[in-house]
């Protein structure tokens, strides 16, 4: 069996998907797992094993071949359609679309394949998800939204299990290589401090003002990781530095994985090198500036930290420019607070950095990575002032997960679920709290009943309604459309109702 | 007029009518440098036009770097004859004589090319032997325009763009938004409107 994962973004999102890349072989181990990619083979195959076979789609290209007036007009069309035509002649029995975009939707349109995940347009241009998770991905795109991570969401909906073991890349001889021409004896932090993105960059001076911090504050070496590209940058940066602990480590993404490997800590801006390390062993302090959306895409391992301004505009969008007069998001995290966290990250002081998160919330906000034992990933805030609130995130993803995965035909087993929910919020609230964590949920229950009531009148109302031929037609599409929102809405209350009930009743046996 | 001559590194540089149709003093590191700055699609596409046969030092350059059948167009019977024996080591290379521009479309293996996709590389001393020649050979390759644009396509053989033409280019030149104003692409349900529909995405 073949099976054609489509991913037509960027590098660090390839890298993002590479625990799904690795699960789909695990769990279809005699299934041929192809990649249609914009990513140069020589970028990051090395890095993904279980692909066999790596069809590169060159965007610039394609977008240089229609620009450009000495390129023939159809020289672009041309070649897409040369290559999806040989894509085709493999004949997929499964073609997963990681991405959601519009162009990727046409491509799918084109490939043929019997079965498909992810969107997709028809002939005529309407959109088809083939899955609840991914028509979520769509309908769920304002930034900062308390949503699901996109790993999580792309997991649920291919049916993947990512909780069976934790993801690594393997490092590569090249890598290794790499790692030893540096030359680096003493324990030392590793420093992303560029990025792709103008919104998501620090800028060198608050980079260098950590640096400094950070060699005073925990006496390690200092490595600057880079691209060839970026090497003039990092110059610049070092030469402002201690330039007896300040290595550069202008490295491929092989001898990048060398390097974190052997790193204490990483400190990092949202780049594909905070993807890489996911698969890394070191510890990673992110910093989510910009139009950087740690909900989506956060460091995806449990115990590690994100730091984020707490502005209104953040996350920003992607396209566009700041919306502020200055660069408020980077001019607000400071970097004092940002080496004095790495300290007590690097020597595992949590009550200190909880102490802290309190003192600097008012303007940052620090986040700790979770996957739960329920199959999500959650940022958990460590300032947060309502420890409870939690719960309602946990109850949610349960609720969503529950109703997208299971049809209404099938038995919910909620007493399992309530289970895993009972010792994920074992772990994260104070077991002094759970008579509080009872009374809450049993006001959400409450709520609830008074929502489920409310979706079962509207259901009622809309059942009686008839399509009447009289001067304006009653629109027979809309109502239909609305009888399937409300019933899955109420479908949804359902499932949250049998889940508050079953995790109450855990609960209560521990208090 | 043809005189051969030799070039400071060794090679063969050919003068036609008293223009130099290759460096004098290393024509190889000239070829290397003209190509190194047009290598979009040259590994992607089933075919590279090259106007201009030179002192084929260029298509030997061409050769080394993809093997994509390569047409090239010169307008010198005399200059064929010349270089063409130098070139029998470089396999799927076709040398077209064509006399005139507008001979250009009936010329078989020019016909076969744009049935798939691609390139045109244009050799700057050999246009500055013929300019106009070479700039209308260009255009028709480009396909840029309405009528070239509608020749190659149905050369395709695909389903039409449209019966009527509907299409304003703005400027000079066709573009992508231009293909997907046609007939095909907003009223229709073949294939290729896909495709269309996908390009256009990229150039939003």
């Amino acid at each position: 069996m073949k099976v054609l994962v489509v991913s037509l973004l960027r590098l660090g999102d390839l890298l993002q998907m590479a625990p799904i890349l690795t699960a789909l072989k695990r769990q279809m181990p005699r299934y041929q797992v192809d990649l249609l990619t914009h990513v140069h083979p020589k970028l990051a195959q090395s890095l993904l094993p279980s692909i066999e076979k790596w069809w590169l789609m060159d965007r610039d290209e394609l977008q240089s071949g229609l620009g450009e007036a000495e390129i023939p007009l159809l020289t672009s069309f041309s070649v897409l359609k040369e290559q999806l035509d040989q894509i085709n002649e493999q004949k997929y029995d499964l073609i997963i679309n990681l991405t959601q975009t519009q162009f990727s939707a046409w491509i799918m349109a084109y490939l043929q394949s019997t079965d498909r995940l992810g969107l997709s347009f028809d002939r005529r241009g309407h959109a088809h998800f083939h899955s609840p998770w991914f028509r979520y991905l769509n309908d769920h795109t304002s930034p900062g939204e308390d949503v699901f991570h996109h790993t999580d969401i792309f997991a649920n909906a291919c049916s993947l299990d990512l909780t069976q073991d934790q993801h690594f890349f393997s490092e590569t001889s090249k890598g290794q290589r790499e790692w030893e021409s540096l030359k680096i004896e003493k324990p030392f932090v590793a420093i992303q401090a560029l990025t792709s993105d103008i919104k998501k960059n620090w800028g060198l001076e608050a980079w260098q003002k950590t640096i400094d911090s950070v060699i005073t504050r925990m006496d390690r070496d200092i490595v600057l990781l880079g691209a060839p590209f970026e090497r003039a940058q990092l110059e610049k940066l070092k030469s402002n530095l201690n330039l007896n602990r300040v290595h550069l480590g202008v490295v491929s993404l092989e001898g990048a994985l060398s390097v974190l490997n052997h790193a204490d800590l990483l400190i990092t801006g949202d780049t594909s090198i905070t993807h890489l390390a996911s698969g890394a062993r070191c510890k990673v302090l992110e910093l989510s500036l910009g139009s950087s959306d740690l909900h989506r895409t956060g460091i995806y391992r449990s115990g590690n930290l994100i730091l984020q301004p707490r502005l209104k505009c953040a996350p920003c969008p992607h396209s566009g420019a700041c919306s502020q007069p200055t660069h408020a998001c980077a001019q607000q995290l400071d970097p004092e607070i940002v080496s004095e966290i790495a300290q007590y990250f690097l020597t595992d002081a949590w009550n200190e950095m909880s102490t802290k998160a309190q003192k600097v919330s008012a303007k940052t906000q620090i986040f700790k990575s979770r996957i739960l034992s329920t199959g999500f990933w959650v940022a958990e805030e460590l300032s947060q002032t309502e420890p409870l609130k939690i719960i309602d995130s946990i109850l949610d993803r349960s609720t969503l997960k529950l109703a997208f995965n299971n049809s209404s035909e099938q038995i919910v087993t909620f007493g399992s679920e309530g289970v895993r929910l009972k010792n994920e919020i074992s772990d994260i609230v104070d077991p002094m709290l759970f008579q509080s964590a009872v009374a809450r949920l049993d006001f959400l229950e409450q709520d609830l009943c008074t929502q489920q009531g409310r979706f079962e009148v509207g259901l009622w109302t809309l059942k009686r309604e008839r399509p009447v031929v009289t001067d304006q037609l009653v629109d027979v599409t809309q109502l239909r459309q609305q009888q399937r929102h409300l019933k899955d809405e109420a479908r949804k209350i359902e499932i949250k109702i049998k889940l508050v009930r079953s995790l109450r009743s855990q609960l209560m046996e521990n208090t | 007029m043809i005189e051969i001559l030799e070039a400071k590194s060794g090679e063969r540089v050919v003068k036609l009518d008293g223009r130099l149709l290759a460096s004098r003093i290393d024509p190889r590191a000239e070829a290397q440098t003209w190509l190194k700055s047009r290598m979009a699609f040259v590994n992607k596409v089933k075919t590279i036009f090259v106007l201009g046969l030179g002192s084929g030092h260029h298509i030997q350059e061409i050769r080394s770097h993809t093997d994509a059948r390569i047409v090239v167009i010169e307008k010198s019977q005399e200059l064929i004859e010349t270089v063409q024996p130098w070139l029998l080591g470089c396999v799927d290379v076709v040398i077209e004589h064509i006399r005139e521009s507008r001979d250009l479309r009936f010329c078989n293996s020019v016909r076969d090319a744009i049935k798939q996709s691609f390139i045109v590389l244009k050799h700057p001393p050999s246009l500055a032997v013929a300019q106009s020649f070479y700039d209308g050979c260009f255009t028709q390759l480009l396909g840029r325009d309405w009528g070239h644009l509608t020749w190659q396509w149905n050369l395709k053989d695909l389903p039409a763009l449209e019966s009527q033409p509907r299409v304003e280019p703005k400027g000079e030149l066709l573009t992508i938004y231009d293909l997907a104003q046609t007939e095909l692409v907003t009223n229709s349900s073949e294939r290729e409107r896909l495709l269309l529909k996908a390009l256009r995405e990229l150039v939003k």
